[in-house]
């Protein structure tokens, strides 16, 4: 990592100034815009097509203080629903000229509602995804959302976006996704030698960065020779739920250290909603359009059909060589929530051992957490007395 | 004429009695204990016995604060906030904004010229806003209420409290104390955190100068210092601010027993 | 003196039988007679779901109905047992309980008989979504989405509209081939005819309460007279209904009758009420003489204000109905709509009544109060329970703010009456 990246990620972890650092980026680039864009996905691929510079908004992380939004939110919302609009209101997205909401749930929703009403010289875009993705209609639809979004662009940028410039920008972040991908699978393969932590730090940098930038870092890192063996992880872990708000890098670091490795999160989903590439020829609008509805990854805030969270959990448990599923959703994540009670029946069924966990973006506290993955290996741990059972001592 | 205000809180109750022109002749003030009514009362007739009257001499008395509805010898009632409001106004005429820290809940009132209450913002589902958690951190470090104020004043740092429960916020200050911090700079940390809390409900209804404290927390005058940090302001308060929202139901029920024939 | 709203008037009665028959239907409906489809409430075409012999169960009416009866703790904990987690909304949590924990659907204001279909019409809230895959697995039944896009400006956009009624378009194959009949549309168009009957006077019914004093709590009371036209809308019982309940209300006020004493203050809500805590809650309200005369979720099922469709363009109607829901509404909408009520009603204050359960009604609740408090000179109050889970009600907490609110109102009014 740069001094650059350390100065601003410290630990490796967005925090408010990165945000605030934004307004360097506008001075390097006079003219420049910037788009905030909330988790999950939202179009990328045209706000850079646009010239802009799509800064996704990740929460605030630890150490924040919600000094100016208990006042403007209600009791049940999320972390990274109140530190949006914490940084909002403390002028740490200042730098942005437009923010985007997708429709991943009522908070997202709401929340371009409340800026809308905080930031009106600062547009909003609310991008409303269809949620009917076998409905042939969802199509048409679709496209309109995406064209509406690109003449929102065209209107900030003050200029046309061509489609030329969308397949560029397309196939930039093909790019980023396959060495995200690249990576994902060392982690897999081999967590003693490149660990989630240090993916997640990764990743973290690319939020706030161009996609240049980032696929050049993420090259830099794929060249990167894997570290030395550290003694393989007592268990290979699956991580559901974080998919949103960031939970703190102390949190996975704390996993680790307890003898765990994360072999397969949905940190981040956003920067990885595509299950292939998109393609990159013909009319990209059609092309973003047909591959959202058939390519976006599984996730709790799209409809599914029961049975293809089943399908999904089986699958992937499978193929990462899981030991054990990590249910981490959010504090007051109802959608998470929501699909978790059904994958427990179904860790049930199948007899995959578990861990439920909550957590929240600023938490400083991980005892509990401790306690409860330290349960976890004693209940797994042969007990003596069986074994003194057998044979007289040994 | 002499007309009473009396303050039923979850920790303390008090009582005011004054004069025909305004003028505060007794006070009284005892710990709620159990049984509201006989507090109520006690603090009553300590207020006679200060005001040099017998308790038939007051012809309005007004209860007010949680307990309220426990004062059987009282003509009427009104919310603390409203008495809160009118009891600030009438001591800091410029006020626009009241914090009022309680035991059980914290108060931040924003009123106009006349005193009226414009806007009001209620925590009393955490209790790391509250009295009552400055209460229980002074019996966990063995310290009276008295002098923990002054020793916040000698800290150093403050040490950062999650912002959390004041259940699991006991835990963190038995974690500093095993680490070997320092008390002082633990009751800062405190009351850091009380005042991060308290100051969110003020920011949600606003804030206008003057602003003023009221309830038991005035005579802290850590916590007052932690507040004027928190906001950005001077702060209006007296030793005696717990007396604010009994002094106000003693203006009421004078404006009531001025207005209504027989007193009644 | 203030009166006490009394639950055993003639015009709540009438509702009660109303939903009493719906029950009975349901008791009656036995999968392979009469099938049974659940949708929701917002946004519900339960006239299409009709027209093919469908019973309809709305699930949402179960739980409050669960609360009203003070039954939605037990349903709850079961709910709970099942595996669902606190911060899902207590509807669903209530439903999954009560269909299956030991009740299995047999509660004591009905038996609920389970799916064959269940019509996601999601409108306004993600966790509609949920609610029915939960539901799918639990009855293995088929899911179909009717999703209708959230009104991110003033109106739905055209491509919006399309979308629905594509949508609409399909669910009909999906009910001739579950029902195992064929699509009538005269049956819908008929059907529809009484729909646009019973939004002419139920539209007539909200506006009552603009008269000073009102003869009807237009918060109160009028929730509880929203059952019929979210049960049986599209019926004629539905209708005579609505006739009968504004001719009560002309009668009351004729006579100078109200059921709630003195009118000193007139309230605009905004979200539902407290169910587990309803009479609780109105209490605290009216002993001050504090009536409501407009609420938000009385627009919830739909907002029928301005709707020009009608049964001849039955398709555009369905949009329509589907569409409209408070509940899909962007929050600048909302807020210029209670704005809109408070001064339209005359209002000396808004109530916000957020609740934890429900995240679509009850995000930038707070902002709006907010809005209200620093902009305008309106007096509000912000209160938050829940839907279903009385934990989350404090009876002493709410009435402390209640009565703050009342005593600031009150010193308001009387100085603006002193100064002219």
């Amino acid at each position: 990592m740069s001094d650059t990246e350390v100065e601003y990620y410290p630990g490796g972890e967005v925090l408010p100034g990165s945000y605030r650092e934004l307004s360097s980026w506008k001075e390097k680039n006079p003219g420049g815009k910037i788009i905030g864009c909330y988790p999950l996905y939202t179009p990328v691929e045209l706000v850079h097509a646009a010239g802009i510079l799509p800064a996704t908004i990740a929460g605030a992380g630890q150490g924040i203080h919600y000094d100016h939004s208990r006042g403007s939110l209600e009791g049940f919302i999320c972390s990274i629903g109140r530190s949006t609009l914490e940084l909002n209101l403390d002028g740490a997205l200042d730098s942005l000229d437009g923010i985007v909401f997708p429709s991943i749930c009522e908070i997202a929703r709401g929340h371009s509602g409340i800026w809308a009403r905080q930031r009106p010289e600062c547009p909003v875009f609310y991008f409303n995804f269809p949620q009917n993705l076998k409905s042939p209609h969802s199509r048409e639809f679709l496209q309109t959302e995406f064209i509406r979004f690109r003449e929102f662009l065209e209107e900030i940028s003050s200029s046309k976006i061509s489609d030329e410039s969308i397949n560029e920008s397309i196939k930039m972040y093909n790019d980023i996704r396959k060495r995200i991908e690249v990576l994902n699978g060392r982690r897999c393969k081999s967590p003693a030698q490149y660990s989630a932590s240090n993916l997640y730090s990764i990743r973290q940098i690319g939020l706030l960065k161009t996609p240049e930038e980032f696929a050049s870092l993420l090259k830099q890192e794929v060249l990167k020779p894997l570290e030395e063996m550290k003694s393989e992880p007592a268990y290979r872990l699956m991580m559901i739920g974080a998919f949103c708000a960031r939970p703190p890098m102390e949190l996975l670091k704390t996993i680790e250290n307890l003898g765990f490795a994360i072999v397969w999160d949905d940190l981040l989903l956003g920067q990885r909603w595509f299950e292939s590439l998109i393609p990159t020829d013909g009319d990209p609008i059609e092309n973003l359009t047909g591959h959202y509805l058939k390519n976006s990854v599984m996730s709790s805030v799209a409809h599914h059909a029961p049975d293809e969270l089943e399908e999904f959990i089986r699958t992937e448990f499978g193929k990462n060589c899981a030991d054990a599923i990590l249910l981490s959703p959010a504090k007051f994540c109802h959608p998470a929530k929501a699909d978790f009670t059904w994958i427990q029946r179904i860790c049930k069924e199948q007899k995959i051992p578990y861990i439920t966990i909550e957590y929240e973006e600023n938490m400083s506290d991980f005892s509990m957490i401790e306690s409860q993955f330290e349960t976890f290996l004693e209940a797994r741990e042969p007990s003596p007395l069986i074994n003194s059972n057998s044979g007289g001592g040994n | 004429m002499l007309a009473c205000g009396i303050d039923v809180g979850s920790t303390a109750t008090k009582a005011v009695i004054i004069d025909g022109n305004r003028v505060v002749q007794g006070r009284g003030r005892v710990n709620s204990g159990a049984n509201l009514s006989r507090a109520a009362r006690h603090a009553f007739l300590e207020a006679c016995r200060e005001a040099q009257c017998h308790e038939y001499d007051v012809t309005y008395i007004l209860g007010t604060g949680f307990g309220r509805s426990n004062i059987p010898f009282s003509h009427s009632q009104a919310t603390g906030t409203t008495c809160h409001a009118r009891g600030a106004i009438f001591r800091y005429p410029e006020t626009r904004t009241i914090l009022d820290i309680g035991g059980q809940d914290t108060v931040a009132i924003r009123i106009n010229e006349h005193g009226e209450v414009l806007d009001f913002c209620i925590n009393d589902k955490c209790d790391a806003g509250n009295g009552r958690f400055i209460e229980s951190v002074a019996d966990l470090l063995n310290l009276s209420l008295s002098n923990i104020g002054e020793l916040s004043l000698k800290a150093d740092k403050k040490l950062e409290m999650a912002n959390v429960c004041s259940v699991t916020g006991e835990v963190e200050i038995i974690n500093y104390l095993e680490k070997g911090q320092d008390v002082e700079d633990i009751i800062a940390g405190i009351f850091a955190t009380v005042a991060d809390r308290a100051s969110s409900l003020v920011r949600r209804i606003g804030i206008e100068e003057e602003v003023t404290l009221s309830g038991g927390v005035t005579a802290n005058r850590g916590m007052v210092k932690a507040l004027e940090e928190k906001l950005g302001v001077h702060i209006n308060c007296g030793v005696d601010g717990v007396y604010i929202g009994a002094h106000g139901a003693a203006l009421i029920a004078l404006e009531k027993a001025e207005y209504t024939p027989g007193g009644w | 003196m203030h009166g006490n709203l009394k639950l055993n008037s003639p015009l709540l009665d009438k509702s009660r039988q109303i939903i009493g028959k719906w029950y009975a239907q349901g008791d009656q409906a036995n999968g392979v007679d009469r099938k049974v489809v659940y949708h929701f409430q917002p946004g519900s075409i339960h006239e299409l779901l009709h027209a093919f012999g469908f019973h309809v169960v709305f699930p949402e009416m179960n739980s409050i109905h669960s609360a009203v009866k003070k039954l939605s703790i037990e349903y709850i904990h079961h709910g709970d047992t099942l595996g669902f987690d606190q911060d899902i909304c207590g509807y669903v949590r209530n439903d999954m309980g009560l269909m299956g924990g030991p009740a299995k659907g047999k509660s004591p204001f009905g038996t609920i008989p389970p799916p064959d279909l269940l019509v996601l019409n999601q409108t306004g809230c993600f966790t509609y979504a949920k609610w029915f895959e939960s539901l799918a697995r639990m009855y293995g039944c088929p899911l179909v989405m009717l999703d209708i896009p959230y009104t991110r400006n003033e109106e739905l956009n055209a491509s919006d509209k399309k979308y629905i009624a594509g949508q609409i378009e399909d669910l009909i194959k999906v009910l001739e081939e579950v029902s195992g009949k064929k699509f009538d549309i005269d049956i819908l168009i008929e059907s529809l005819g009484h729909t646009r009957d019973a939004i002419d006077l139920y539209l007539k019914l909200l506006d009552i309460p603009k008269a000073r004093p009102t003869p009807v709590d237009g918060y109160f009371e009028i929730t509880s007279f929203m059952g019929p036209i979210t049960v049986s809308r599209g019926t004629v019982d539905c209708v005579d209904y609505y006739r009968e309940t504004i001719e009560g209300i002309e009668k009351r006020a004729s006579e100078g009758r109200s059921p709630f004493g003195d009118e000193n203050f007139r309230l605009v809500f905004d979200g539902p009420p407290p169910w587990p805590s309803l009479k609780e809650f109105r209490e605290m309200f009216h002993k001050h003489g504090a009536v409501g005369v407009a609420g938000t979720y009385s627009r919830v099922t739909c907002d029928y204000e301005g709707m020009e469709t009608d049964a001849s363009q039955p398709f555009d109607f369905l949009v329509d109905l589907a569409s409209r829901s408070y509940f899909n509404w962007n929050i600048e909408k909302r807020r210029n709509f209670i704005h809109k009520l408070a001064k339209e009603f005359d209002a000396d204050g808004i109530v916000f009544h957020s609740v934890k359960s429900c995240k679509p009604y009850s995000i930038g609740m707070l902002d709006s109060r907010n809005y209200f408090a620093s902009q305008t000179s309106i007096p509000v109050l912000f209160l938050d329970s829940d839907i279903a889970d009385p934990r989350f009600f404090s009876n002493s907490q709410i009435r402390e703010r209640v009565d703050t609110f009342m005593e600031s109102v009150a010193s308001r009014n009387l100085r603006m009456k002193s100064t002219g």
